[in-house]
């Protein structure tokens, strides 16, 4: 499943912080005002000559130097590297680890506020923060984050600032730490069982198999014939029958499902085709949980096919696809239905998801019928798609732009 | 934004409240108006249980929370308004009110971190507005807690700032490790808090280093050195401690002296430039008038006199009322004349602009700073000198000053006294004296006046302070000889000096100040307001002045004793350090400073005198027994052993704290069991890395799948527990104790490697209970 920080695919990257601009350091709102009083407690102490308004200007001067000194002594010698996965899904938060790593031996970083800088838009993390790192340790932290939309996305540059300890004055560092990973489209849920039979499994010839693991079911007992794999002979049954018997496997063939995607880009319909992404990849996974053999169409400017089969690995080529796939304004999808690059079998299952119900689309169901055993169509926004498809729920609070902590 | 009052703990809350309770400290001290803090009291009390009754908001008190703070901060305003403009009260008053009053409405209110610094800029504030009105120790110990606490208070701000309130992910069980190598990793969720000490210490001495410094450079004209309280009592008070030079001896506690205040302004005399024949009754009414209001020295208080109020006696509730806004004249020539009450008697008084004497042999001082006087021998008679102070002259003081110079007193010249009193008087005089006239015979002068002084304090009149108001048209020394026989010193002495002068006796009144306490820590006489005395003085030929003090020894004050009174000299003498040091700390001070580095670092330190110069000789004289070398290469020695020692603290002190900073994270009396898990896989061998989680030792482990299982279920009971801020119900708490019990019972197979160390069992506690279960993971 992705969005596992536990195998994170990035084992080095070490990237050395550096200073968003010369001395990296700036003053803060609450500085700012620092500053304002002490510049008012200078002027009264210069005009009353009071010790006492003395001391305390003096005190503040020291204050606002000592904060300037420790903000510009910290987070020096810092490297910072990000674990992100591969592959995340659209409204499903996934963690970003950050570590950092302290060059210095002596002293201590104090609360390091870690943040992607990120364009609006597709991807939110959450500021990390780090309230100590000392001596040479490494500290880890994971945030939350969250893709807000399908595709691929880049992840730029890292942030850490400070504003130990006063709060008065800011350290920002940065490091250019590209990543790039896939956004799946977000699931949603099926409300009513829109997917084929999938417990029927349809047998396949029996034989033997080459391999000593594989997936196969026990189909039977036979006598051995020449030419068969000795290692499946059942040793036991031989010796009690005196010839040689061999176990026959067979392995299950499921259903084929075939999703057929009609994204023709509509300006009004924008939502539209993401719901319709997001329902392909809904049905695709639950397809293949069902251990279905699922395969995709998508049918706009250009085909973009997915051969039907089976596993994980399919249910991760699906999810690519669908990840990438953007709308095109195409034209008519059924003259594309025959750059078909695989002939689906006549037994295979059909669902057709559109946007339009149009001339079109009634051309292009007519099309699937005649190559496909069975054909449902589903319009976004119509009644049988609502009752079939509950779309994902939207962002969680903290990523609709409010800040963590 | 998430607001501290969702944070785990309140101890941020509760320190920073008492913080703004010990900042109104100044304010409420010298205002004498404790009801406000009693207010900031009962918000901080309300603030302490606050967070926790906020912990989880009610819908009422989501809704009345912000609606009551902004009632608040509206009846404030409007009670500023009131307090300007109705009552009258000084502005920076009533901006103290306000600032207090608001910073008490925030702490209860429901805290964001911004309400918190906007808090700390109050207190700040509330600080300045105490040094504006205060100058005496209350405010050194605000400054001090404020100095220590706002550090630490802020960098635990910054360090909290980003925490979330529970961890996000599995990513550690939030149990910080210490002393990881070089490539393992921390997981750190909570701030450092202990280890943060440290670093504020660190930060308050530093601060507190660089503003001294600062504090001490910087230039001053000298002329204006803080509050005029401050002023005069420097010119009241001595230091012993540098009476050292000469013959002189230190004062000793049964030297009590008696010092005579007059006052000259800009050269002339503006009070009686002579001692009083008696006390008038102008002077007597205007005691009753203006003194109730202004001094406190009834009460017994303890503080810092002012000379003014102690002079001429109807400038005398003029100069104390606050708002007047005073100009600056330029100096103020105060004169002091000592009387010893024993036969040597002596006193010092600093810091002068300038001072004059008739015989400076009796004075002496410091080489390095011309006007300041340290030292003066014993005269064997009066001695007079005059000092001039710097002084802020009101419009009110310089009225008054003005209209007594113009109108020198006189004897017997206003026309109240009657025949008939005077005669009643003499009356008197001659039967307590029992004679007519002394005849000009010293002797029989001197026993009139011990007749006389006897009968005033024999017991038949009383000494009180209460306010003694004549009837009708009775002259006050009628009302106290012959009517009430009730008053104060100045009756006391009035009454003596018109008796004798009835009897054709030279007598005069002497207003002043009477012994004063004798400060053991500091090793000096304090005076005070409750020491203004009057006496009385006879002339007897052939043996000048003679002094005589008719009120009764009540008057005296009896020394305290035992570990409180001990404990008040030493406060005393902090106090008095504080205003000699800081308060007063002026051009003359900052010379002084200088001199004293500059002797530090010379090499002819031990040539010197005074405190740098004693310094300076000690320790070149430690210097030259440690290393009796040549100087050539003595002082690098010397100080590659001071950075040597520096260093050695320095990583001593990093190591303490190092050892002291180990975070960690406050275990929920539900969640322990994971304590005893990881203890049972540890007897077995199956020890945490450094660094590592519960989940991650599970997931790296081998074990029994029955063992696995129980252990991930513990362990993702341990997560909901700790950081999801659950309770465990009885089939939870029975379901652990079960799980607990069959990873006890069951038995762990050791790592291959492992080893028994020699002290211990050679078979583990799992082997000998039950059978070893094999691997099967």
């Amino acid at each position: 499943m992705p969005g596992s920080a536990r195998t994170p695919s990035e084992t080095a990257g070490w990237q050395p912080l550096k200073p968003v601009f010369p001395g990296g350091i700036r003053i803060r709102v609450a500085g700012g005002l620092f500053l304002l009083v002490t510049a008012l407690l200078g002027v009264a102490s210069l005009t009353s000559e009071s010790n006492l308004l003395f001391l305390m200007f003096c005190l503040c001067v020291s204050g606002i130097a000592f904060s300037v000194y420790s903000t510009w002594r910290a987070a020096r010698n810092l490297a910072i590297r990000r674990l992100v996965p591969d592959k995340v899904v659209v409204g499903q938060p996934f963690p970003v680890r950050y570590e950092l790593r302290r060059g210095r031996r002596l002293g201590g970083d104090f609360a390091l506020e870690v943040r992607e800088r990120l364009k609006r838009g597709r991807l939110r993390v959450a500021a990390g923060f780090v309230p100590v790192i000392s001596g040479r340790q490494t500290v880890a932290v994971e945030v939350p984050a969250l893709a807000l939309a399908r595709g691929r996305l880049i992840l730029d540059q890292i942030r850490v600032s400070t504003s130990f300890p006063f709060g008065l004055f800011n350290k920002v560092m940065h490091a250019a730490a590209a990543r790039g990973m896939v956004a799946y489209p977000a699931l949603g849920r099926l409300r009513q069982e829109v997917l084929p039979e999938a417990a029927t499994h349809e047998m396949g010839s029996a034989q033997t198999s080459l391999f000593r693991r594989n997936p196969d079911e026990l189909y039977g007992l036979r006598e051995y014939r020449h030419g068969d794999n000795p290692q499946w002979i059942h040793w036991r049954r031989s010796a009690r029958t005196g010839d040689l018997v061999i176990r026959e496997m067979v392995s299950p063939r499921g259903r084929e499902l075939l999703v057929v995607l009609d994204h023709r880009r509509d300006a009004d319909r924008q939502q539209f085709l993401e719901d319709l992404v997001s329902c392909a990849a809904t049905l695709a996974c639950r397809a293949i949980d069902r251990e279905m053999r699922v395969g995709l169409l998508g049918l706009s400017e250009e085909v973009a096919a997915v051969a039907p089969a089976a596993g994980k690995r399919q249910r991760d080529r699906l999810l690519l696809e669908l990840a990438t796939l953007s709308g095109q304004p195409g034209g008519s999808p059924a003259d594309l239905i025959d750059r078909w690059p695989w002939s689906p079998s006549r037994e295979a299952s059909a669902i057709l998801l559109t946007c339009f119900d149009d001339a079109a689309s009634d051309a292009l169901l007519g099309r699937l019928r005649r190559r496909v055993g069975s054909v449902r169509m589903l319009v976004a926004g119509g009644e049988q798609f609502k009752a079939a498809f509950e779309p994902p729920h939207p962002p969680p609070r903290w990523a609709s732009g409010e800040r963590n902590g | 934004m998430t607001t501290l009052a969702d944070r785990h703990d309140g101890v941020l809350d509760r320190l920073v409240l008492l913080a703004l309770a010990v900042a109104s400290l100044p304010l409420g001290v010298v205002e004498e108006r404790y009801h406000y803090q009693l207010i900031v009291a009962g918000a901080v009390l309300f603030g302490m249980w606050w967070p926790g009754f906020n912990k989880t908001p009610s819908g009422m008190s989501r809704w009345a929370a912000p609606r009551a703070q902004k009632l608040a901060a509206l009846v404030w305003v409007f009670w500023l308004l009131f307090e300007w403009g109705m009552l009258g009260r000084s502005e920076v008053v009533c901006l103290g009110h306000f600032v207090m009053l608001v910073g008490a409405t925030l702490a209860v209110g429901r805290r964001s971190a911004r309400d918190w610094a906007l808090l700390m800029i109050m207190s700040l504030l509330l600080l300045v507005i105490g040094a504006v009105l205060s100058s005496g120790l209350a405010f050194a110990g605000c400054l001090a807690v404020l100095l220590f606490f706002l550090p630490y208070c802020l960098m635990r701000l910054q360090c909290r700032r980003g925490v979330l309130p529970t961890p996000v992910s599995a990513g550690g069980d939030g149990q910080a490790s210490s002393g990881p190598g070089p490539d393992a990793v921390v997981y750190i969720k909570h701030p450092p808090l202990r280890g943060l000490a440290g670093v504020s210490l660190r930060a308050s001495l530093g601060m507190l280093l660089l503003g001294a410094g600062l504090f001490v450079s910087l230039p001053r004209s000298g002329t204006r050195l803080g509050g005029w309280r401050a002023q005069s009592a420097l010119a009241l008070t001595g230091d012993p401690s540098e009476l050292t030079l000469g013959d002189t001896g230190r004062i000793q506690p049964g030297d009590r002296p008696v010092m005579r205040v007059w006052l000259r302004h800009n050269g002339r005399a503006v009070g009686p430039d002579e001692y009083y024949p008696y006390l008038r009754r102008a002077a007597l009414d205007e005691y009753q008038k203006d003194y109730p209001g202004v001094c406190k020295w009834r009460t017994g208080k303890r503080r810092w006199m002012n000379v003014q109020q102690q002079g001429p006696g109807r400038a005398a509730g003029l100069l104390d009322p606050p708002g007047l806004g005073g100009i600056n004249v330029d100096w103020l020539e105060q004169t002091y004349e000592f009387v010893g009450a024993t036969p040597r008697s002596l006193y010092t008084i600093y810091p002068a602009l300038a001072f004059e004497s008739s015989d400076l042999s009796q004075i002496a001082r410091l080489p390095e700073d011309q006007s300041l006087m340290v030292s003066g021998t014993r005269p064997a008679r009066p001695a007079r000198y005059t000092v001039r102070g710097p002084f802020q002259m009101t419009p009110a003081l310089a009225a008054v000053l003005a209209r007594q110079s113009r109108e020198p007193l006189r004897p017997f010249d206003s026309g109240w006294e009657s025949a008939e009193l005077l005669d009643r008087v003499r009356r008197l005089a001659q039967q307590v004296a029992g004679m007519e006239s002394d005849g000009g015979d010293p002797q029989r002068r001197l026993l009139a006046a011990d007749r006389i002084s006897d009968h005033l304090t024999s017991g038949r009149y009383q000494y009180s302070l209460s306010k003694i108001a004549p009837p009708g048209n009775l002259e006050p020394m009628e009302d106290f000889l012959f009517r009430r026989r009730l008053g104060h010193c100045e009756y006391f002495a009035s009454a003596m000096a018109l008796m004798c002068q009835t009897l054709d006796i030279p007598a005069r009144v002497v207003t002043g100040f009477r012994g004063g306490e004798y400060n053991e820590v500091g090793q000096y006489y304090l005076v005070v307001e409750s020491d203004a005395h009057a006496w009385v003085e006879i002339y007897v030929p052939g043996e000048d002045w003679v002094l005589f003090d008719p009120t009764p020894p009540i008057f005296a004050r009896r020394p305290s004793e035992g570990w409180w009174a001990l404990l008040n000299q030493a406060m005393a003498f902090l106090e008095y350090q504080w205003v000699t040091r800081v308060v007063a700390f002026d051009a003359q001070q900052r010379v002084a400073v200088e001199i004293l580095v500059k002797s530090l670092l010379s090499e002819d330190a031990k040539e010197r005198t005074g405190f740098a110069g004693r310094f300076g000789s000690a320790l070149a004289t430690a210097v030259d027994r440690a290393l009796p070398a040549a100087p050539a290469w003595r002082w690098p020695v010397l100080g590659a052993g001071v950075l040597l020692l520096l260093a050695a603290a320095g990583v001593g002190m990093k190591a303490v704290c190092r050892r002291r900073s180990v975070p960690r994270f406050p275990r929920r009396a539900d969640a322990v069991f994971i304590d005893r898990l990881l203890k049972t896989l540890a007897r077995r061998g199956h020890r945490r890395r450094p660094a590592e989680t519960a989940r991650e030792l599970i997931a790296r482990l081998s074990l029994p799948e029955p063992v696995r299982r129980a252990c991930e279920s513990l362990v993702g009971l341990h997560h909901a527990v700790q950081f999801g801020r659950r309770s465990l119900t009885d089939d939870q708490r029975r379901q652990i104790g079960g799980w607990l019990r069959q990873i006890e019972g069951l038995g762990l197979a050791r790592p291959s490697g492992h080893q028994v160390g020699a002290g211990r069992l050679a078979t583990p506690a799992g082997e000998r209970r039950g059978r070893p279960l094999a691997s099967s993971g």
